[in-house]
């Protein structure tokens, strides 16, 4: 065996270069692999071999022929059943695989004894080289990528001359360029085998997937980007630009608003663009109206040595399903939240209809049957002030009657929704009372419509009107389903604030009735009042105060209150203030008024019914006042000194209603100028409920002193320091009566 | 409402609708006691006498947890009731009708009736209200209550 040195001047010289070149014809040409091997098999008969074998080393490490030629048709046929009846050995000493193993070629001569018999793999193969008189034989490695694929051996049998190293290297060569073409040949198939199977698996994904070229072409998509793009197959999309595929539709962000083409993350990215941030898209069909919601997530493929953008891929995720019910929640956490912010349900109503648009449509529009029983518009609501005017004078000139048997009036009626999918001119004509109104309903630019009731417990109460416009989107049922959820929130919510606005209608008349309209006026006396009703505008408060004289110059200031609260509590309150007036002009004193009004507690009916009362006489003499107290289980009135000091004055006396007997006590006290006399019920001095700061005292004591305000302010800043003490919630009513010696010429010291 | 029953109460109130099936103190615990401002209310039975101990706030919120809890069927079989407003921090006109209709009631029915001392605002309300001159006080549920005498201004 030589080692001989392949040299290509040599190989032309010799007139193999006809050879080589339609060996490289042959290769070139390639399709099969096993139909060219064969091809390159052939050429070598007629003179540089008698017999040609190409084996091919397989992935399981076995040797296998894979294409073999002879001169000799019978030799030809003999080979083949041989070698499929004897496999080489790869380990063995065989000619060819000691060459597949070594990779170097080999040379080899059937004379001086060096049997070539050597190498037969069964006597069946000795017989048959020995008949087919083997000569000399070169075995060259097929080498691609510094890797031995297998062996092109040709043979020379009978008298021929033995090969010499010229064409050994004729071979080697030949064998080269024949590896290399094996070599490629199976990275075409690996490649495209990987291909199938990439393709596949994105043919079958959910998401929509398309691959850009580096001139911006659609190069691939798969069946889910056919679908989102509304052509019936990938191919459809192939050579398309991105712009072409988008502008089937309307893209918007997440608020609504309309994206650019520009800002859509897509291909051919920008070079700087390494992976841009994913973006949430919503995609309205220009043909179908439907709308979907889109994760688009762009990536580059960049050639990993020379980092040239080949491909971007375009994911779109479709997130409908996820990202309508996320709104749907969302939207509706914030319109319960608006349509309980306020008992006003013109203004929530008008929140709702600003929140609708464009989340939901283009245009909302809110109804409300009045109290009788009339459609008034109370919201309509565009992304455009200048298209809402539109809207209202249309409503002003032809309001919507409910006698109507289509439209707002007849959902308000059955209390079910309709939806206008798709609003045709003809439709618009059929409804138009006339020309103008025609214009204006066209000039509105609906094309998908949706009505549901203001659902109220007790039945509709209007009716929210939702119109898809410029958007393009067509209104199906899952907008009617959240559309409808959000007709039954509000639609409750009306019903309440209606119910509400009433009970307080109430409740401000019966308070009113409570108290006196207005302080009577004292001569020589200033006199100031402040109620304030803890909890819910609707609750009757048990607090009460009176002023009225008693005899000439003899005034009674009253403070109570009725434990509860409602239309009991309201009850007894009245009660109460009009028992302590009859005593007083049946001349009683103001522990026989008490001791009164404590009799006609303990015949209610219900008993119980506890009241605690102060009542203050006073009678001006100028520079003082003389007054009497008498306390049925109230807190002490205080008298505030000029230096802000404090007096409590009279003595606690039992509360009235319940305990029997009762013990008032009547003190005599004295107002002098200056000083202000304060009568106060215990929601005052309790706002806070710090067991450490009893009593009003805390609240007076504290800067600035409120002895030098005049009364509006007082009462007014002590009504401030109860609510902060509160925290903002009273729990209990405020009442407070306040007085001084009006200043006489001098004013005061 | 702020104060509703929690905890065991379902089977404590088994208990406590059948004298009968008593053994020993038994309790029903409406509420942890005074939990946050809310009203806490333990009612004990100790041999013929029922002791209500309150705790937190009584007020308007709260004052028919306790009206429901004392029209227990039990209160009318004990020989005395205590209530116990050591831990009571608040209590206002609503609370105060509550208490002063089991007091009433409890006088029809010649049961003895007496409240402990509690904190210095449900001594003021008692006070001004003239309700501490008419309730017998003690010091503790645990003194006899004949024993102690309550202040008596009148």
């Amino acid at each position: 065996m030589s080692n001989p040195q392949p040299a290509m001047g040599d190989l032309r010289r010799e007139g193999h270069s006809d050879l080589l070149l339609h060996a490289g014809i042959a290769l070139a040409e390639s399709l099969d692999m096993s139909e060219t091997l064969l091809r390159v098999a052939r050429l070598t008969m007629g003179g540089l071999a008698d017999l040609c074998t190409i084996d091919l080393l397989q992935d399981d490490g076995s040797i296998r022929l894979m294409a073999h030629a002879a001169a000799d048709p019978r030799l030809e046929r003999e080979l083949q059943d041989l070698r499929e009846r004897h496999r080489l050995d790869p380990d063995g000493e065989h000619p060819v695989a000691r060459v597949i193993a070594s990779g170097e070629p080999a040379l080899l001569h059937n004379e001086r004894g060096f049997g070539m018999r050597q190498f037969a793999l069964g006597s069946a193969h000795a017989r048959f080289m020995g008949s087919a008189g083997y000569n000399s034989a070169i075995i060259a490695p097929l080498q691609a990528r510094e890797r031995t694929l297998g062996s092109l051996s040709v043979l020379r049998v009978g008298d021929g001359s033995p090969y010499d190293e010229h064409e050994v290297a004729v071979v080697c060569e030949l064998a080269r360029r024949a590896a290399l073409a094996i070599d490629n040949s199976r990275l075409f198939s690996e490649v495209r085998a990987v291909e199938r199977r990439l393709e596949a698996i994105l043919s079958t994904m959910a998401e929509a997937i398309t691959l850009v070229d580096e001139h911006g072409a659609v190069v691939f998509a798969n069946q889910a980007a056919a679908e989102l793009a509304d052509v019936s197959c990938p191919e459809e999309l192939m050579g398309m630009s991105p712009e072409q595929v988008t502008d089937a539709f309307i893209l918007l962000d997440e608020h609504g608003n309309e994206v650019g083409a520009r800002e859509v993350p897509r291909a051919p990215l920008g070079q700087d663009v390494r992976r841009p941030e994913p973006r949430t898209l919503r995609a309205v069909s220009r043909a179908t109206g439907q709308e979907r919601w889109l994760m688009a997530r762009p990536a580059r493929v960049t050639d990993p040595e020379s980092g040239r953008l080949i491909y971007t891929v375009n994911v779109y995720e479709d997130i409908t399903e996820v990202k309508r019910a996320q709104l749907a929640e969302s939207f509706m956490a914030e319109a319960s939240r608006v349509l309980a912010s306020s008992m006003d349900y013109g203004e929530t109503l008008a929140r709702v209809a600003r929140l609708a648009v464009p989340r939901i449509a283009d245009w909302c529009a809110i109804d409300v049957l009045s109290e009788a029983g009339e459609l008034q518009r109370v919201a309509v609501h565009h992304s455009s002030p200048e298209r809402v005017r539109v809207a209202m004078q249309m409503d002003s000139g032809y309001p919507i009657s409910r006698h109507e048997r289509v439209g707002v009036a007849e959902v308000v009626r059955t209390g079910r929704a309709i939806i206008y999918e798709s609003i045709t001119p003809g439709m618009l004509a059929a409804y138009a009372r006339d020309g103008e109104h025609l214009k204006l309903l066209q000039a509105l630019g609906g094309s998908s419509m949706l009505i549901v009731p203001l659902a109220a417990p007790t039945g509709p109460v209007g009716a929210i009107t939702l119109v898809s416009a410029e958007s393009g989107r067509r209104l199906g049922q899952v907008d009617a389903a959240l559309a409808e959820r959000l007709g039954r929130r509000a639609g409750t919510a009306v019903e309440s604030a209606r119910l509400y606005t009433e009970r307080a209608r109430i409740a401000d008349t019966l308070q009113a009735a409570l108290l006196p309209e207005s302080l009577p006026q004292i001569p020589g006396v200033q006199i100031h009042a402040l109620y304030r009703a803890a909890g819910e505008l609707n609750d009757v408060g048990g607090d009460f105060y009176d002023v009225f004289e008693l005899g000439p110059g003899r005034w009674l200031m009253a403070i109570g209150d009725v434990c509860g609260k409602g239309p009991r509590a309201a009850g007894v309150t009245a009660l109460a203030r009009h028992t302590l007036r009859t005593a007083a002009m049946l001349g009683a004193s103001t522990s026989g008024m008490l001791a009164t009004l404590h009799e006609a507690l303990r015949r209610q009916p219900q008993g119980a019914d506890l009241c605690t009362v102060c009542l203050v006489t006073l009678e001006a003499r100028g520079e003082h006042a003389d007054l009497t107290v008498a306390l049925a289980g109230h807190p002490n009135p205080l008298i505030i000194g000029e230096g802000g000091e404090l007096t409590p004055i009279g003595t606690p006396g039992t509360l009235l209603g319940v305990l029997d007997p009762i013990s008032i006590s009547e003190v005599g006290a004295t107002l002098k100028s200056g000083q202000t006399l304060l009568l106060y019920t215990d929601g005052v001095p309790e706002a806070g409920r710090d067991p450490d700061r009893p009593g009003l005292e805390s609240m007076l004591d504290r800067e600035p002193r409120v002895h030098a305000l005049d009364l509006p302010a007082l009462l007014g800043t002590i009504e401030e320091r109860a609510l902060a003490q509160a925290g903002g919630g009273l729990r209990d009513d405020i009442a407070m009566l306040a007085l001084r010696l009006a200043a006489p010429a001098g004013g005061p010291a | 409402m702020s104060a509703t029953p929690q905890g065991t109460a379902p089977a404590a109130d088994r208990r406590t609708s059948d004298p009968r099936l008593e053994v020993g103190p038994t309790t029903l615990r409406i509420a942890q006691m005074g939990e946050n401002g809310q009203l806490g209310i333990e009612i004990r039975r100790e041999e013929d006498r029922a002791v209500v101990v309150l705790g937190g706030e009584l007020d308007m919120a709260s004052a028919p947890v306790l009206q429901r809890a004392l029209a227990d069927g039990q209160m009318a079989h004990v020989t005395a009731i205590v209530l116990d407003l050591r831990e009571l921090a608040f209590i206002d006109s609503t609370g105060l009708r509550v208490v002063l209709a089991a007091f009433e009631s409890s006088r029809d029915r010649g049961q003895d009736f007496a409240v402990t001392r509690g904190s210095p605002q449900v001594e003021r309300l008692l006070s001004i209200t003239g309700v501490a001159e008419h309730l017998r006080t003690i010091a503790a549920p645990d003194g006899a209550l004949a024993g102690e005498q309550g202040q008596s201004a009148a």
